[in-house]
């Protein structure tokens, strides 16, 4: 769960997708996992899990999927989900500037909380709507750089640049080491409350 | 001849409940304590009865007769019934083949119970055929129909009338309820222990539920009785064993009715003597009762290795569902201006079958509260007509923003840019708000966008279009539709909370319940880290709207809001759901993440009847105990400051009425912690005094009370002893409203029939303990 777990280059990665609602985080999600785009994908409620593998070279990537309700009424459930992720997609709209200003707010509540070798990537979506852009992806990929993230724009309706996103995650995942696991290591030394790491999903 | 056809019980809901009694063979015999059939000393058969008969199968004509008797020992009142031995009954007289059997079942079937653990005693006189009694007890089992083959059953009532608290049921003037502590009055009074309800509680925890004699049956039984099962019985002080060891009557009730009900459903398909081998055997082998409530979870594997025989039997054990409620019965319900005349039956009605489509737009504004029951035609019509009127005006509050207002008015446009993102993604598939420019997709959003402004402090939350798209498609009409919206989130209005204080209570809830009702699953979650129950959190959120279709979920949510067995229904529906799923959940060892994908991915493939079903059955089994671990004012149920029952009383003061009324209002009042306020006759009260005038049967009267005995806004609720007219409480009522308090509820011991259930005086509910005939 909690974890990137290894064998045999197969890695266990928990990655949650964070945003303003209405950014398109679950249409991103359904168009990686199941390659689907709806017009009206409704809203989520709570919670959903996906998971989808994607093969590297070197590794086998089994992405477990969190993706979260967007309105920051529900904000305080998600540290539940966020807890624990190798890897987080923070996903705003180009067409919204408030969307763009939500997910510096993520990132920043990542950065305190989360784990340091959390990969982090910044999601400018609905990259089709391009006559209604408000948020240039230049300032987007600098704020990007500033704080150390992976930037792309994605179109989950066009599929534009959205299995290229995962895949990148995928080959910024640390890799295993031989002798210990700096990801567990860190990531129980990480932050404090965190949940039990009893349930580790490590294939064997 | 004396065939059973005389009188089907084939339609008689009793019955099913009966012959589970069949089913329920081995638990008796595992929780049973030894007991003789001699009476010990000290104690009296204040009745008894021959050839009384019970018919163990429904189409043979196997008989099994015995004698039925009150035993009254000490404070307690023991209903037994114990066959006939073959000697006394000379040679097959039961007319049956197999004489072993027939000892076998004269063992099984005998009755011993505390009337402390009755709930209730259904009487049957058919005009043809025996008379027969139907004992429920608290646990909701049942026993077999008792037939009175030589008469007697009006002397059986009339004698535990003289022994015990008896209630006729408002419902079935054939069922007497016995121990019926649901109305809150009797339950304080009962806590006092008044005399005469003494004797009903102190044996509340005797181990005498359901016992057997089997002192000449343990070759019968095989090693089931010489288990090694701790004993529990000389712990007579151990209270928590002993509420233990209910629970576990009642989870194995549960598993052999289900076993009991799949026989039923499925024929032949699974033979029912089969499964009762294999159980006896586990019994032999397994400290059964331990095993379920272990809630250490020491024996958590062999928890999970034993679920899955559960699970091979399918649940549904609840009342068959009725069909809708048509328009003819309806309009039944209604009297001559308009007024529903029985509310509470409307709602078991709808509870148990739903609401034909074409009368939703109707039934479900009573249902929410946006229509009251005892309103008219023309009463409801003008409500409507105001309420529109009321609706256009807040809907102006946001329509006559301008836009460069609106550029300044950053809320606003939130709040509108929410709601605009998720109308068009609520239901679109639904032929109502399907297509571009759909109609109804802005009235959703005429509607959203003014609740919002008339409830400015909760806004718009994601989950609130999902609660108004069916109640909009039901109403067709805007203003309808935004009030009932309102009533609903009256209700749900916590689900959105920020802190999100509401869901967490229903989880909580949720979680008390799994463990009251299914103990293995609990364990399970437990050891899974999963206790937070978050995977239901979309379930509870909006009632399950994204887990079923349109149409069903119209059927489940006026189910839910009749709030007829429950309030919290929905819970018992989350329970009956994973309860069914259990075995997959355990089975393969789910953990957070795929329990919530397999929660998520549950959508759309969830039995609705069946979940209904099994949802009432646990509602039944969990009974008091069930209701006592949802705390007051957990969602749906309204905020506790605005709930007008006996939680108001917190802190008020409880008048009661001069002179019996004293006798019981300060030993309430002691229980409650709160002040008794006297209403007096004239002249007895030294102080200053306000005082109200009545008329009685027998001349005037005039009620007194201190001047400053109760406060302004205080909520009340009056205490005497009687009730007839009701000249005398309503001139409190009058006096304590001059006063400036309010009283919320009035509550008697004893009152004309008319003052039962429902009765009001003056607007105020009068509560009556005890009916009197006169």
């Amino acid at each position: 769960m909690a974890t990137t777990g290894h064998s045999n280059n197969v890695i266990n990665a928990k990655l949650v997708l964070l945003g303003d609602m209405g950014t398109g985080k679950s249409s991103l999600v359904l168009r990686f996992v199941k390659g689907q785009f709806l017009d009206f994908q409704e809203s989520t409620i709570g919670a959903a899990f996906f998971s989808q593998t994607l093969a590297l070279n070197d590794a086998t990537v089994k992405f477990e999927i969190w993706d979260t309700a967007g309105q920051e009424r529900y904000h305080s459930l998600a540290p539940m989900y966020y807890r624990g992720a190798a890897a987080a997609v923070i996903v705003y709209d180009i067409t919204s500037n408030e969307s763009f200003e939500r997910a510096k707010k993520w990132v920043v509540e990542l950065q305190k909380q989360g784990n340091p070798n959390m990969v982090m990537a910044l999601a400018g979506n609905k990259a089709d709507l391009e006559d209604k852009r408000k948020v240039s992806a230049d300032d987007a990929r600098a704020y990007a750089e500033e704080n150390g993230l992976y930037f792309i724009e994605t179109s989950a309706k066009t599929a534009i640049n959205v299995n290229d996103m995962f895949y990148e995650i995928a080959r910024r995942l640390p890799r295993a080491q031989p002798v210990q696991n700096p990801t567990v290591v860190s990531l129980s030394d990480g932050s404090a409350g965190q949940r039990s790491q009893t349930s580790s999903t490590c294939c064997t | 001849m004396q065939e059973p056809e005389f009188h089907d019980l084939s339609d008689d809901s009793d019955y099913a409940a009966a012959s589970q009694h069949q089913s329920s063979k081995t638990i008796m015999r595992s929780d049973s304590v030894k007991s003789g059939v001699s009476e010990p000393s000290g104690s009296e058969i204040v009745f008894y009865k021959d050839n009384v008969t019970i018919h163990p199968k429904q189409y043979t004509s196997d008989r099994i007769s015995g004698r039925l008797r009150l035993i009254k020992q000490s404070s307690d009142l023991l209903l037994s019934w114990v066959p006939y031995k073959p000697s006394e009954l000379g040679t097959d007289c039961l007319g049956r083949s197999d004489p072993e059997a027939a000892d076998k079942d004269r063992n099984l079937y005998t009755i011993k119970a505390s009337l402390s653990d009755v709930r209730s005693i259904r009487r049957h006189t058919p005009p043809l055929g025996w008379q027969y009694i139907i004992v429920v007890l608290s646990s909701g089992l049942a026993y077999p129909p008792l037939y009175f083959y030589s008469g007697g059953v009006r002397e059986f009532i009339t004698t535990l009338k003289q022994h015990v608290f008896i209630i006729r049921s408002s419902e079935d003037p054939n069922v007497f309820l016995v121990n019926d502590f649901q109305d809150p009055l009797q339950k304080s009074l009962s806590s006092l222990e008044l005399p005469g309800l003494a004797s009903l509680k102190s044996a509340s925890f005797k181990n005498s539920t359901v016992s057997m004699d089997n002192s000449d049956y343990d070759q019968a039984n095989g090693s089931v009785q010489n288990s090694s099962r701790p004993s529990n019985k000389n712990k007579q002080g151990d209270l928590s064993m002993q509420v233990l060891e209910k629970f576990s009557l009642v989870t194995r009730f549960a598993r052999e009715t289900t076993s009991s009900l799949f026989r039923e459903n499925h024929g032949n398909q699974y033979p029912y003597e089969k499964f009762l081998e294999k159980h006896k055997s586990a019994l032999n082998n397994k400290e059964e009762s331990k095993l379920e409530l272990d809630v250490t979870s020491q024996e958590s594997s062999s928890v999970a290795s034993d679920v899955s025989e559960f699970d091979r039997l399918p649940l549904v054990w609840g009342k068959q569902r009725e069909s809708p409620l048509s328009v003819e019965e309806w309009t039944s319900f209604l009297d001559n201006d308009g007024r529903v005349m029985d509310s509470k039956a409307l709602r078991k009605r709808v509870f148990y079958g739903g609401v034909e489509p074409e009368l939703r737009k109707e039934v479900w504004k009573f249902l929410l509260g946006f229509y009251e029951y005892h309103s008219t035609y023309a009463e409801r019509e003008f409500l409507s007509y105001e309420k529109e009127h009321e609706y256009q005006t807040v809907k102006k509050q946001w329509q006559s923003i301008s836009s460069t207002q609106a550029k300044r008015f950053t809320k606003y446009r939130e709040r509108k840019g929410l709601i605009d993102k998720d109308v068009v993604r609520t239901d679109r598939s639904v032929p109502y708000y399907e297509g571009d420019d759909n109609r109804n997709v802005v009235i959703l959003r005429d509607i959203l966008l003014t609740y919002s402004f008339f409830n400015f402090d909760l806004g718009y939350c994601q989950g609130m279009s999902d609660l108004l798209s069916p109640i909009l498609y039901v109403m067709e009409n805007e203003s309808d539709a935004f009030w009932c919206f309102v009533s609903l989130m009256e209700r749900l209005g916590p689900n959105f909370n920020r802190d999100q204080s509401g869901m967490h209570s229903q989880l909580l809830a949720l979680s008390k319940l799994v463990e009251l009702l299914d103990g293995p699953l609990q364990n399970y979650l437990k050891q899974a880290d999963c206790l937070n129950y978050f995977f239901c959190f979309r379930w509870i959120l909006i009632q399950f709207k994204r887990e079923f279709e349109f149409d069903e979920i119209m059927r489940l949510w006026e189910v839910l809001w009749t709030h007829y067995l429950s309030e919290h229904f929905h819970l018992y529906m989350c329970v009956a759901i994973l309860k069914r799923y259990r075995g997959r959940i355990i089975g393969e060892q789910m953990d957070f993440d795929t329990l919530l994908k397999f929660i998520n991915e549950l959508s759309g493939h969830i039995d609705l009847e069946q979940s209904l079903r099994d949802a009432e059955a646990l509602c039944v089994i969990g009974g008091e105990n069930g209701a006592a671990l949802i705390p007051p004012g957990t969602p749906p149920s309204l905020p506790i400051e605005t709930d007008a029952g006996l939680y108001v009383l917190d802190d008020e003061p409880l008048p009661g009425i001069e002179a019996r009324g004293f006798i019981f209002g300060p030993p309430i009042a002691l229980a409650l912690d709160v002040k008794f306020v006297p209403l007096r006759k004239p002249k007895k009260l030294p102080g200053e005094v306000i005082s109200e005038k009545y008329m009685l049967q027998y001349g005037k009267d005039r009620l007194e009370m201190h001047v400053g005995a109760l406060e302004a806004h205080e909520h009340v609720m009056i205490i005497d002893d009687f009730v007839a007219t009701g000249g005398t409480l309503s001139a409190a009522i009058s006096l304590i409203k001059r006063a400036g308090a309010e009283v919320v509820e009035c509550a008697c011991l004893l009152g004309l029939p008319k003052f039962k259930d429902s009765c009001k005086l003056n607007g105020k509910p009068v509560h009556v303990l005890v009916e009197c005939l006169m």
